[in-house]
C-alpha cells in the first residue's frame, strides 16, 4: 500500500478506509457514535474527497504511546493514518500533479481539515482539526485558531480548534476536554500545551487514592484545578445549573476567547436513568434575535438569546450542539441511547472551569450584579417618576462580556456614533490588560459602562461611562447628580454615582 | 460633558429635572423591592457557590 491514496468520499468509504487501516468490523464503526456524527458534519461541510497520508506522526499519541502502549504485552503501532477532508471532488490522477507542483489546481479554499486515526482498538480518533460551522451571522466561535498543515509539501490551513477522542486509558472525558481547551489558552496565553496523559499526570499527581494514574477513568473538578493550575492558568469555577447562568456565562468569557469545560450530568429522560456524568468543552454559541428575559425576570440580557452551544465532546464528536429547548434546565445532546435513538440523552449542567489568565480577578458575578440593579433603578425611575418620553427604559438590552484592553480600544476606533474627542480621550487613556464592559442599549440609544477586570473586589473597579448618545448618558448623569448615596445599598453602585458626579 | 454624536433627545430637560427632583425626595431603598428581585440577586450570587462534595465527584463517561 502506498503513502497516499485519494478516496471519494461517503461515510461509507470513510468507515471502510478505518475498517481496513485499523482492522475493526465495519458494522462497529458504523455504529460508532462519532460516524453518526461526522456523517451530519460532512455532508453540512459538502466533503466530497479524502486524502491518506500514511504512518503519520503525531505528536499527542506519541506521548501517549511512550506513556502506555508501547509497555503493553500486545504491540501497537506508534504511527498514524492521518484523513484529509477536501470540498473539492479529484482523484488519484488529478492530486498527483497537484503534489508534484505541475498542476494549477488549488486545494487551499476546499480544505475542511483533518482527522488522526489513532492505531487503537476503539478509541481511534486522535487530534482532530475540522472547520467551524459558517459564521451565518449567528454562529461564534470566537477562539479557532489558524492550524497549518503541510501535507506532502502542499500548505493547507483550517481554521479550528483541536478536538480528540478520550482514549479511555490515559484520558478520560475530562482530560479530552482540558486538552481542547488548552489549544485555545495555549495560543492566547502563550504557554505549552501538554498532551492527554500529561494533563492526566498532573491532575492525579496530588490524589493517589482517588483513581489510578492509568488506566485513568475520569477527573474530579479539584483534579482538573489541579491540571489547570499545572500550566501557569488558574481555574475559575462556576455552578451552572441555571440556563441563564450557563449563557450568560459563556457569552461573557468566550467573548474574551477564553474556553471552558463544562461538567454535566446525563440522563436518559425518557427512562428517567442517570447514564453519569461528563466533562465537554465549550467551543462557540449560537445567538438568536429575540430579545429573552433573564431568569424570567424584566432584565434583558443579550446571552439570554442564546439558543444552543457548540461543544467538543469527545464522545460525540467537534462542535457538537446542546440546545436550551428544554424548559427543564437540561440540555439536548447529540447522544444516543442503547437503542440507538438520538434525542432521549439530556444533559444536566453542574459547574463550569474556567482555565483564567492570573490578573482576571474580578468575576463576571460581580458585574452582572451591578448592572441588574443599575437595570432596576433605571425601570424604577421610569416607572414611578412618570417619565413623558420616547425613551422606553423598559426594552434596555444588556450586553455584559470580558475583553481586553487592546480589543476594546480597537473596536472604540472603528465605532461609528462616537464622537472624535469622545473617541480620543478613550483611546489614548491608560487602561487595565482586561476590562468587562457592559453596553445598554434601546434601539439607537446605546450607553456603556467599562470596569477593570484586574482590580480587587472592594477596589474602584468602574473606569468610566462612554456617551454613545445623548438620552440615555443624561439620565445616568442626572441619577448620579442627585440620587442619594446613602441611600444606596451597592457599595460598588455607591462607587459609580460619585464617580459619574464628578 | 461629554461631547455626544448621536443627539436624538429622547428625553426632555423638563423629565431629567423631575427625574432630578424625584431622586432628591425618594429614600430608594424603600423603592428598591419593587424591580429588584431577591432571588434573582441570589441566583446571581450562587454562581460562585459549589458544594464542596461536587468538587469529588469523578467526570467518567
Amino acid at each position: 500500500m502506498g503513502q497516499y491514496s485519494v478516496i471519494d468520499y461517503s461515510i461509507d468509504s470513510l468507515c471502510d478506509i478505518i475498517s481496513i487501516e485499523n482492522d475493526i468490523s465495519f458494522q462497529s464503526l458504523k455504529h460508532k457514535l462519532h460516524i453518526i456524527y461526522l456523517e451530519d458534519y460532512f455532508q453540512f461541510m459538502e466533503v466530497r474527497t479524502i486524502v491518506l497520508e500514511r504512518d503519520y506522526i503525531d505528536k499527542d499519541y506519541l506521548e501517549d504511546y511512550a506513556a502506555y502502549y508501547v509497555r503493553s504485552f500486545n504491540s501497537y503501532k506508534r504511527t498514524c493514518l492521518r484523513l484529509h477532508f477536501f470540498s473539492k471532488a479529484f482523484n488519484q490522477d488529478i492530486f498527483k500533479p497537484i503534489l508534484t507542483n505541475s498542476s494549477e489546481i488549488e486545494l487551499t479554499n476546499d480544505y475542511v481539515g483533518f482527522i488522526v486515526v489513532k492505531p487503537l482498538p476503539q478509541t481511534i480518533f486522535g487530534r482532530t482539526c475540522l472547520r467551524t460551522y459558517p459564521n451565518a451571522g449567528c454562529r461564534y466561535f470566537n477562539f479557532v485558531r489558524p492550524y497549518h498543515v503541510n501535507l506532502y509539501g502542499i500548505n493547507l490551513k483550517v481554521e479550528s480548534i483541536a478536538y480528540q477522542e478520550q482514549d479511555s486509558v490515559v484520558a478520560a472525558c475530562a482530560s479530552s476536554a482540558i486538552w481542547s481547551a488548552f489549544q485555545a489558552t495555549g495560543l492566547l496565553f502563550q504557554h505549552s500545551i501538554p498532551s492527554p496523559v500529561e494533563i492526566t499526570k498532573a491532575a492525579t499527581v496530588f490524589f493517589p487514592y482517588a483513581n489510578r494514574h492509568f488506566p485513568n477513568k475520569g477527573l474530579n473538578p479539584e483534579q482538573m484545578a489541579h491540571a489547570i493550575r499545572n500550566i501557569g492558568l488558574e481555574p475559575f469555577l462556576i455552578s451552572a445549573k441555571e440556563y441563564d447562568i450557563l449563557k450568560a456565562t459563556t457569552y461573557a468569557y468566550q467573548r474574551a476567547k477564553l474556553p471552558m469545560v463544562l461538567g454535566v450530568m446525563l440522563e436518559n429522560w425518557v427512562e428517567g436513568t442517570a447514564l453519569g456524568r461528563h466533562a465537554v468543552t465549550i467551543t462557540g454559541y449560537r445567538i438568536g434575535n429575540a430579545r429573552t428575559r433573564f431568569v424570567g425576570q424584566d432584565f434583558y440580557l443579550k446571552s439570554s438569546r442564546i439558543e444552543k452551544i457548540y461543544c467538543h465532546d469527545d464522545q460525540v464528536g467537534p462542535f457538537a450542539r446542546m440546545e436550551f429547548t428544554r424548559d427543564d434546565n437540561r440540555l439536548t445532546t447529540s447522544w444516543v441511547d442503547k437503542n440507538r435513538v438520538m434525542g432521549r440523552i439530556v444533559a444536566t449542567p453542574e459547574i463550569i472551569i474556567i482555565p483564567l489568565y492570573h490578573k482576571i480577578r474580578i468575576p463576571f458575578e460581580i458585574i452582572l450584579e451591578i448592572i441588574y440593579r443599575i437595570d432596576g433603578l433605571l425601570k424604577l425611575i421610569s416607572k414611578i417618576a412618570g417619565l413623558n418620553n420616547g425613551l422606553n427604559i423598559n426594552e434596555i438590552e444588556w450586553d455584559i462580556f470580558l475583553t481586553t484592553n487592546n480589543d476594546f480600544k480597537s473596536e472604540i476606533r472603528l465605532d461609528k456614533a462616537l464622537a472624535e474627542g469622545e473617541k480620543l480621550s478613550i483611546l489614548t487613556k491608560g487602561l487595565p490588560k482586561y476590562i468587562w464592559r457592559a453596553i445598554g442599549s434601546i434601539d439607537d440609544e446605546k450607553v456603556e459602562l467599562i470596569f477593570d477586570a484586574t482590580d480587587i473586589e472592594q477596589g474602584e473597579i468602574f473606569i468610566r461611562l462612554i456617551p454613545y448618545s445623548q438620552s440615555l448618558s443624561e439620565l445616568m448623569r442626572t441619577i448620579a447628580a442627585n440620587i442619594n448615596v446613602d441611600d444606596i445599598e451597592s457599595i460598588q453602585l455607591i462607587k459609580i454615582f460619585k464617580m459619574l458626579k464628578v | 460633558m461629554s461631547e455626544i454624536k448621536i443627539e436624538k433627545k429622547l428625553i426632555s430637560n423638563e423629565d431629567l429635572q423631575k427625574v432630578g427632583e424625584w431622586l432628591k425626595s425618594t429614600d430608594i431603598s424603600q423603592e428598591r423591592s419593587k424591580v429588584i428581585n431577591e432571588d434573582t440577586i441570589s441566583i446571581i450570587n450562587q454562581m460562585s457557590f459549589i458544594n464542596p462534595d461536587q468538587l469529588k465527584e469523578p467526570y467518567t463517561l
